[in-house]
């Protein structure tokens, strides 16, 4: 971690001594070493039903161990491809629209001058953060129903056939990223808001003395000043593109939008706790966790490249 | 000061969490090997009690009561009681004791699969209305007893209200043994369809019979507007809750379970009919035309009552309590609703049939635990007393003079048991969470309230019509064969149903269909197909 | 921000920024507020999809009605107990992980802290962790739920990357004066960290409160639901078996008031947490901010 100082080299002889001092620590943390072997840790090894053909009833040592077949099983299947299609073009789309809404929103909360209005406006803002996923998905589903929805009545309103949204699965993307903006933006403008706060002001005098009008301003100041802190977030967005929303996409999905609303962790619970298949479960969530890793691990690679203060761990 | 107080108290208080969560944790981790004990409050209940009961027995030696026991793992829904007098009376006259332990439906398969892998099987497991989804495991790795051989014996009042087809129903493994036993059912059908007769006299129609008629009344109401709110455009001619497909299926000719049907004595899974076809295209149509709800595939549960509530809905299938329930719904915006039960839709092929309400449903099972603890005799002889005529009074009626009162002979129920199922079930009458024979006489009883079909007002006749007037068109609905290909293939029927209903729903063509279908029977689907044929076969034989 | 005067172009781009504001937060607020005027209207005026901003017919109805049903209070309660005992023990137990590593020198703690932070980057997932709570015996036990949240390995992060910036000198100070480490944890530094500290409780009673997979797959028996599990039922109605209770008789309970019960629930599933985070808005500002960059 950084800003731990470094520990001068001790000798051995010490280091029974310094741990014997330290045994009220080694107390305190123990509870908390239980808890993470017993809540994380022991899990991780349970990942290794993967390989076996596991029986619900018998137990581990009552199955059959298979090798990689459950991998070649979930990797051959007819769900594989359209499961990492479904997964990438719903995370990329979310990218390309979801990622910079906060950052635009934020921007244009810092252009307020009514401090009043724009706490306001941000309050507001937050608010769909704190509300449930359930409580959510009804309300959208409401908001979009094609017989008693906002959105219907505004279509009546123009003159046109209301469209049942939920119900196309080319809609289901937009659904999921739009809705997604609507909850989270401006709770994930927080960190750009507070990125704006540490801009110089100086600068933006400097700027006003050249005669920079206020668009220049955001644009020569404004923007480079938050930069860094929109390139680490979108490492971190990045190191995060398997994970896909599984309780919202579980709870919005239907028939009709089956094909592109399959994704790898629905398919998992459906398999595991519908069907008892855990094994093969098991390894398509494998799968997921190692991918999600080698992303996380490259997003650091990056984010550490790009500067050297802004690694993530 | 009062700084230094509150951060005492926070310091204790965290400390105090910690300690406890930590304790918690440990103390759990603790009994990891034995986990049988830890299933939830309900069975820790149940189980002091039941060896509370065990120890007070043993220094009396006393041989007819206390020794008698079994566990009874079942589901559980509103508005059922965990214990009620029946359950009481039940026991004090078996002098068999029930130790229950109950789980709602949807955590009832994670529970059970919890309990037999830590070894803690209960002596009979009951899924409710229909067997535990994961009831097959266990049939096929031999740990649920067969009650074939005891229907003639120590279950005969069971055996007694089976006919050979109810048995045959009963009858869903390919070993042909019947392992389930349940609720039996002597009441009339519960689904029926329905028109709007005043937007029949709006739009100035006759009462349709053929499938032609049909189709002219629902593009009338389409076309004109039918509900008389001045937007000719939100009506919605004909709908059915999307969870009961079979209510459908069945004008097409095709007598389903929702999944299969029997063709001329062969078993056959519903997209393999050569009558499925038409339906789809027919259902593709009326889509088209507006005859169907747009959100027709997420029309179940409250969508679609908020939907026959809103004096939008013109004609359904549904059960015989929605006539009733939407025409008073639909006063609210319009006086002169109404919702007329009537026939079923004579389909284009003159299909004509609406499916009976299923007679037996094989929803308890006893498992071999019961043999192992030796409670196999007290199961078998406590339910036999449920299925006897005092039996069956008891569970209907329950106690006399508390419950009902003998008139002419006959048990009346006394009020407030029979203003309504609700009351009745939360008193423990009709206990549907058990095995046991719901008859017509007290169904009619809390349906009516005493009063005769001539006493009721329009939306009680229309109710009641809609549970007679179907009687010639009843069929049997065929059981659903659990074969392990069935089970296994959820996932590609799921994706049949996803692409029927682009179909319908004109998202994709018929080629795609045809394509996407064949790659899902090359998957498996095909093997599938196979295997219930046979399993039926087997079975019928 | 800036404290000049507003010349005339400024105060036409406030105006339009005021404009947009309120259009935002029209968009925001609709949806929601639609369903809570939903909630609070006679059912004519809700068949006849009329209620939008206001209610019409105001009654109270749904509300007595969610009151009168023992399944919604009960499980009010169970999300109640589950936030709040989730919540001190969450917030006891991150001070504990955390603490060691920002306030502490012991051998061992670069593997401590590396042991703590690797489940932020891999987990088992959802059937091991399911098969481990099984053989915990926590199936159907609030436990379960209390004890797998119990700590995130981002609020230790967050709350050790806090813990550090308090003064050494002041730990050191105490030390000397022969302050026990408990005493130095709970007296000295607990105080400076309540900020922290509710951050991490907002996140957890959140976390909580809106959950609905962890009660899914952990809870089973109905008593015990959250209110969450409850109000998806409601909008569903799933629960298929629920038919036949309908009589012939007249004026027994028909179809009615069905969405406004399922939006009061819903509402009543909402107030609590939107209620309390205004309170909260400052702190977790500083500690989404504090845990994003990482100071």
């Amino acid at each position: 971690m950084k800003g731990r100082e470094k520990v001068p080299r001790i000798p051995q002889k010490n280091l029974w001594k310094r741990i014997w001092r330290a045994k009220y620590i080694y107390l305190m943390i123990l509870p908390v070493i239980v808890w993470f072997l017993l809540f994380q840790y022991w899990p991780m090894t349970w990942l290794s039903i993967a390989f076996f053909d596991y029986d619900l009833y018998q137990g581990l040592s009552g199955s059959v161990f298979v090798g990689l077949k459950n991998f070649v099983k979930f990797f051959t299947g007819l769900d594989f491809w359209r499961l990492i299609r479904n997964v990438l073009l719903m995370n990329l789309y979310a990218l390309a629209v979801g990622f910079p809404m906060p950052i635009i929103f934020a921007l244009f909360l810092n252009e307020f001058r009514t401090r009043k209005v724009k706490k306001f406006v941000q309050t507001v803002s937050f608010l769909p953060h704190f509300i449930s996923m359930v409580a959510f998905v009804t309300i959208v589903t409401e908001f979009l129903s094609p017989s008693t929805g906002v959105l219907a009545q505004i279509f009546r309103f123009f003159g046109k056939e209301p469209i049942f949204f939920l119900g196309k699965a080319k809609y289901f993307r937009s659904i999921m990223v739009f809705s997604g903006v609507w909850q989270e933006m401006g709770y994930s403008a927080i960190i750009y808001l507070s990125a704006l706060t540490a801009i110089d002001v100086n600068l933006y005098e400097a700027a006003m003395a050249d005669g920079a009008n206020r668009w220049k301003r955001l644009i020569h100041i404004t923007l480079p000043g938050i930069m860094p802190t929109v390139v680490v977030m979108f490492i971190l967005r990045v190191g995060s593109l398997i994970n896909a929303n599984f309780e919202k996409i579980f709870l919005f999905q239907n028939s009709m939008n089956l094909e592109v609303s399959e994704v790898i962790q629905t398919w998992v619970y459906k398999r595991g706790m519908i069907k008892y298949d855990y094994s093969l479960a098991t390894a398509a969530g494998l799968f997921n966790g190692v991918v999600a890793l080698v992303l996380v691990i490259m997003a650091n690679r990056f984010s550490k490249r790009y500067s050297d203060s802004a690694g993530i761990w | 000061m009062r700084k230094k107080v509150y951060s005492k108290m926070m310091a204790a208080a965290l400390a105090a969490a910690m300690v406890l969560s930590m304790a918690g944790c440990g103390d759990k981790g603790g009994s990891e090997s034995s986990a049988p004990s830890g299933s939830g409050a309900v069975s820790s209940e149940t189980g002091a009690g039941a060896e509370e009961s065990k120890e007070s027995s043993q220094p009396g030696q006393d041989e007819d009561t206390g020794d008698h026991e079994f566990s009874y793992f079942g589901s559980i829904w509103s508005p059922y009681q965990e214990s009620t007098p029946i359950f009481d009376e039940l026991m004090e006259r078996t002098g068999i004791k029930v130790n229950f332990e109950w789980a709602a439906a949807e955590g009832m398969d994670t529970l059970l699969a919890s309990k037999v892998s830590s070894k803690d099987l209960p002596d009979v497991i009951s899924g409710g209305t229909a067997g535990p989804a994961a009831i097959n495991d266990l049939i096929s790795r031999g740990l649920i007893v067969p009650i074939t051989e005891y229907l003639d014996t120590d279950l005969a009042n069971y055996g007694r209200l089976l006919t050979e087809e109810d048995k045959l129903f009963l009858t869903y493994q390919d070993d042909g043994e019947i392992y389930g036993f349940g609720l039996v059912m002597d009441v009339p059908g519960s689904f029926s369809t329905m028109i709007r007769t005043d937007w029949l006299e709006r739009v100035n129609m006759d009462m349709p019979q053929t499938w032609d008629e049909w189709m002219a009344v629902w593009k009338a109401f389409k076309e004109q507007d039918a509900n008389g709110n001045g937007d000719p455009n939100d009506e919605v001619p004909f709908g059915f809750n999307y969870d009961f497909q079979k209510l459908v299926l069945n004008i097409f000719g095709m007598n389903s379970n929702g999944e299969f049907s029997v063709v001329d004595g062969e078993y056959l899974y519903d997209p393999e009919n050569p009558n499925y076809e038409k339906y789809m295209d027919a259902l593709r149509e009326m889509y088209e035309s507006g005859l169907l709800a747009q959100e027709m595939i997420t029309l179940r549960g409250a969508d679609f009552n908020t939907l026959g509530a809103s004096n939008r809905l013109g004609s359904l299938v549904g059960y015989a309590e929605y006539s009733k329930n939407y025409t008073v719904s639909c006063r609210e915006l319009d006086e002169g609703a109404f919702f007329q039960s009537v026939v079923p839709i004579q389909g284009p092929d003159g299909a004509q049939a609406i499916p009976a309400r299923s007679k037996v449903q094989g929803s308890a099972f006893i498992t071999v635990a019961a043999v192992e603890n030796g409670h196999l005799e007290d199961i078998l002889k406590f339910f036999n007393y449920v299925y006897s005529d005092e039996g069956i009074e008891l569970t209907n009626y329950g106690m006399e003079g508390e419950y009902h009162d003998v008139v002419d002979g006959k048990p009346v129920l006394k009020a407030p048991y029979n203003e309504g199922f609700k009351t009745a079930r939360e008193k423990g009458l009709i206990p549907s969470t058990i095995p046991f024979c719901f008859t017509e006489d007290v169904y009619m009883q809390i349906l009516t309230g005493g009063l005769n079909y001539d006493e009721l007002d329009d939306t009680g006749k229309t109710f009641m019509d809609g549970l007679t007037i179907n009687e010639p068109y009843f069929y049997t609905e065929p059981p659903i064969l659990q074969t392990e290909s069935y089970v296994e293939c959820f996932d590609l029927r799921e994706q049949q149903v996803s692409l029927r209903d682009r179909y319908i729903t004109g998202e994709i063509s018929k080629d795609e269909y045809n394509k996407g279908y064949e790659a899902l029977k090359n998957q498996g689907l095909s093997q599938m197909i196979e295997d219930t044929k046979e399993a039926y076969r087997k079975m019928a034989n | 921000m800036l404290h000049k005067r507003m010349s005339r172009m400024d105060y036409f781009v406030e105006a339009i920024l005021i404009f947009i504001g309120i259009i935002i937060c029209i968009c925001i607020l609709y949806p929601i507020l639609n369903i809570v005027a939903i909630s609070l209207s006679a059912d004519g005026p809700v068949l006849r999809n009329e209620v939008r901003l206001l209610p019409r017919g105001f009654t109270l109805k749904a509300y007595e009605e969610v009151i009168v049903n023992n399944g919604v209070l009960r499980a009010l309660g169970n999300s109640i107990f589950i936030s709040l005992v989730g919540c001190v023990c969450s917030v006891a137990a991150t001070y504990f992980a955390a603490y060691p590593i920002a306030c502490c020198e012991f051998p061992g703690k670069k593997i401590y802290n590396v042991f703590v932070l690797i489940p932020m980057w891999f987990q088992g997932g959802m059937i091991p962790a399911y098969i481990c709570v099984q053989k915990l015996g926590l199936i159907n036990s609030y436990w379960a739920l209390i004890l797998t949240a119990l700590i995130s390995s981002y609020n230790v992060l967050i709350l050790s990357s806090f813990l550090r910036g308090i003064p050494k000198e002041l730990l050191e100070s105490a030390r000397m004066d022969g302050a026990s480490e408990l005493r130095v944890m709970f007296q000295v530094v607990a105080p400076l960290a309540k900020a922290s500290f509710a951050t991490i409780a907002l996140w957890v009673v959140a976390g909580h409160w809106n959950a609905y997979f962890g009660p899914l797959l952990y809870l089973t028996d109905s008593s015990k639901f959250t209110l969450q599990q409850v109000l998806r039922e409601i909008v569903l109605e799933a629960n298929a078996l629920q038919y036949d209770l309908g009589t012939v008789r007249p004026g027994q309970p028909s179809v009615n008031l069905a969405d406004q019960i399922r939006y009061a629930v819903l509402v009543v599933s909402m107030v609590p947490m939107l209620a309390v985070y205004p309170f909260v808005q400052k702190y977790f500002v500083k500690g989404v901010t504090l845990g994003a960059v990482k100071g």
